[in-house]
């Protein structure tokens, strides 16, 4: 059914027409459309969801008592002290960097603009184990600054700096790369605003800029600490996997599967389990109030 | 408190051609002023440099006869109402209009006093509690107006307050734009590219194109003697015969005469009146205007043959 597009037909009923086909085409496709989510549904289940479960199945498999007991561990509670400990720094850190970056770049400009946000991009590009490889190449026993370090003697390799460091490298673009599109697409006229209306520069950004992008800085915030609770492969490297003193949880949770203590790796597990749960829920939680 | 601006030139790049050259004009105190030309004509880079967001690459701005090259913007007492509102949306109308009196620590509730007064002004009383996304187009940019009067502002700075609101309502604010400056009185420099906007809210005009002062006067000035074809043309649309006489298209008279070499080649009804273009013997093309009744007892329409009369050419209508 097609109206002829002559210039007697008024404007409304050409959209109309249009809309009507829309729906056609909706209806033509609907056992692709079935498919196409089961397709979908089936994947997420097996790949996602099922490997959760099984965390939490094993956890749990040799009753609670067991898996209360692995949590309560002396190195256990060290491992998720120095992880807390870690992202306690970590987050703030990055936070106030993030934020501070995103600002710069969106709402101004100046020379090397174009390079600092090329470099908030960097941590995601190289691989994290890498990452890890260049902090003991640069503040090792026989790196760079190796000899200058221990002049002072401070001990940043194979100790809680370095993880701190390496974690701080890694996690840095999260908060950045939440907020940045944001404060991009939102422009500068409810600054200049501000500013006419006597607010200074401080003001300004606390009253006007960041209370804009607070949803999306909360979401920055929360897939920040996840992984900063969950980084591995740079942490790796940095830590020297001493028990009870520079273990995170997820190094734990490999010492204790190499030991074939599974029941303890999962228990352990299931802690940053419910971390990502959680991260998901108020990242769910973030969309839809921003909606 | 009038805003004078000296040989102002304002360039984005480097090198490049100036946004704004040279301009200067003198917005008298306590009259509104307005700033009139197409898009790009540095009208806004103007207004905005004036309130300090922008700074000159060359002259001043004055205000009471001040020099404010140094002076930050929060302390010009001016007041910047933005052609998209610029409203806080994470703020309600009342915390919005508090705003310029809360950053600068005045007390609660002589806050709250202003902002009730303002509330008032701007017939909103029961919307104080809304946010931004809540109120229609009218009505977010006369809580922008009234944002930008809450601080006191010794200046007004407009940039096509209108610009984005459909006719009526336009119409609407433009009276109440004028109410507003009969109450306060206050020095205000208004953007537009709308002239009909301009004539009618202002007690003077400055004709802006390409970044250049092309005249400064009353709107009568602008319209009735303007000093080049550019002008003439831009404002009320004039025609600007080959002899270089300007005639506005309702000052053009048309006579049904199936002898006379002239003939009407379009023929549009607006509303209450109906514009024509006109092809006169010399392959010229002007553009008419009459009344819807005129048209219809002459019974006008598209190819007929029409006497075109001219009224004499005053003095002032003359371009060189």
């Amino acid at each position: 059914m097609r109206s002829p597009l002559s210039l007697e037909v008024p404007l409304q009923s050409r959209h109309l027409s249009a809309l009507v086909r829309h729906r056609l085409a909706f209806d033509e496709s609907v056992w692709v459309r079935r498919a196409l989510i089961g397709l979908a549904l089936s994947f997420v289940g097996l790949f996602l969801v099922l490997p959760l479960v099984t965390v939490f199945a094993r956890a749990l498999g040799e009753g609670p008592a067991r898996y209360f007991h692995a949590l309560t561990s002396r190195e256990a509670l060290a491992a998720i002290r120095l992880t807390l400990f870690t992202a306690a720094i970590v987050v703030p850190v990055n936070l106030v960097v993030g934020v501070a970056a995103a600002w710069l770049i969106a709402k101004f400009r100046f020379p090397g603009r174009s390079l600092l946000l090329t470099l908030v991009d960097l941590p995601f590009s190289v691989s994290p184990v890498i990452a890890g490889l260049a902090f003991v190449l640069l503040l090792g026993r026989s790196g760079l600054l190796g000899p200058w370090l221990q002049s002072i003697d401070v001990q940043v390799i194979f100790s809680t700096p370095g993880i701190v460091l390496a974690t701080l490298f890694v996690t840095f673009p999260f908060v950045a790369r939440e907020v940045l599109p944001l404060m991009q697409s939102q422009g500068n006229d409810q600054e200049e605003a501000a500013l006419t209306l006597g607010a200074s520069g401080f003001q300004t950004f606390f009253r006007v800029t960041l209370p804009r992008v607070k949803w999306a800085l909360l979401s920055g915030v929360v897939l920040c600490n996840a992984r900063a609770m969950g980084e591995f492969g740079a942490v790796s490297v940095v830590s020297g996997h001493i028990r009870g003193v520079t273990n995170t949880v997820p190094l734990h949770v490999e010492i204790l599967y190499n030991e074939y203590d599974s029941t303890g790796a999962f228990a352990v597990a299931s802690l940053l389990t419910l971390l990502a749960v959680v991260t998901l829920l108020v990242k769910k939680f973030v969309e839809w109030r921003t909606e | 408190m009038s805003v004078e601006v000296q040989n102002l030139t304002r360039r984005f790049t480097s090198g490049g051609t100036p946004a704004v050259r040279g301009v200067s004009f003198v917005a008298p105190g306590g009259a509104i002023t307005s700033l009139l030309g197409p898009s790009g004509a540095g009208k806004s880079t103007l207004l905005r440099t004036i309130a300090g967001l922008e700074s000159p690459d060359e002259g001043r701005v004055l205000i009471e006869g001040k020099d404010c090259s140094n002076i930050r913007i929060q302390e010009r007492g001016v007041g910047l109402v933005f052609q998209g509102y610029a409203l806080f949306e994470h703020m309600t109308v009342r915390e919005n209009l508090a705003f310029g009196l809360d950053v600068r620590g005045h007390p609660k509730a002589q806050t709250k006093a202003r902002v009730d007064e303002l509330l008032e002004l701007i017939q909103l009383r029961e919307l104080g509690a809304r946010k931004p996304s809540q109120l229609s187009g009218g009505q977010r940019q006369r809580v922008a107006f009234a944002r930008a009067l809450a601080p006191r502002p010794r200046v007004l700075l407009l940039d096509e307050p209108f610009g984005a609101l459909d006719t009526q309502v336009r119409m609407e604010l433009r009276e109440w734009l004028v109410r507003l400056h009969e109450k306060t009185q206050l020095t205000t420099v208004l953007v537009t590219h709308d002239q009909e906007e301009a004539f009618e809210v202002s007690d003077h005009v400055v004709v802006l194109f390409g970044g250049q002062v092309a005249q400064v006067g009353t709107p009568d000035e602008t319209y009735d003697r303007p000093v080049n074809r550019q002008v003439a043309e831009f404002i009320g649309g004039a025609n600007v015969l080959a002899s270089g006489t300007v005639v506005r298209p309702h000052d053009v008279q048309l006579k049904k005469s199936s002898e006379s070499p002239s003939k009407i080649t379009a023929l549009r009804r607006v509303g209450g009146y109906v514009k024509l273009t006109v092809q006169l013997a010399s392959g010229e093309r002007i553009n008419a205007e009459m009344s819807q009744t005129e048209a219809i007892a002459q019974a006008l329409s598209e190819g007929d043959r029409v006497e075109v009369l001219f009224p004499a050419p005053s003095a002032n209508e003359f371009i060189t």
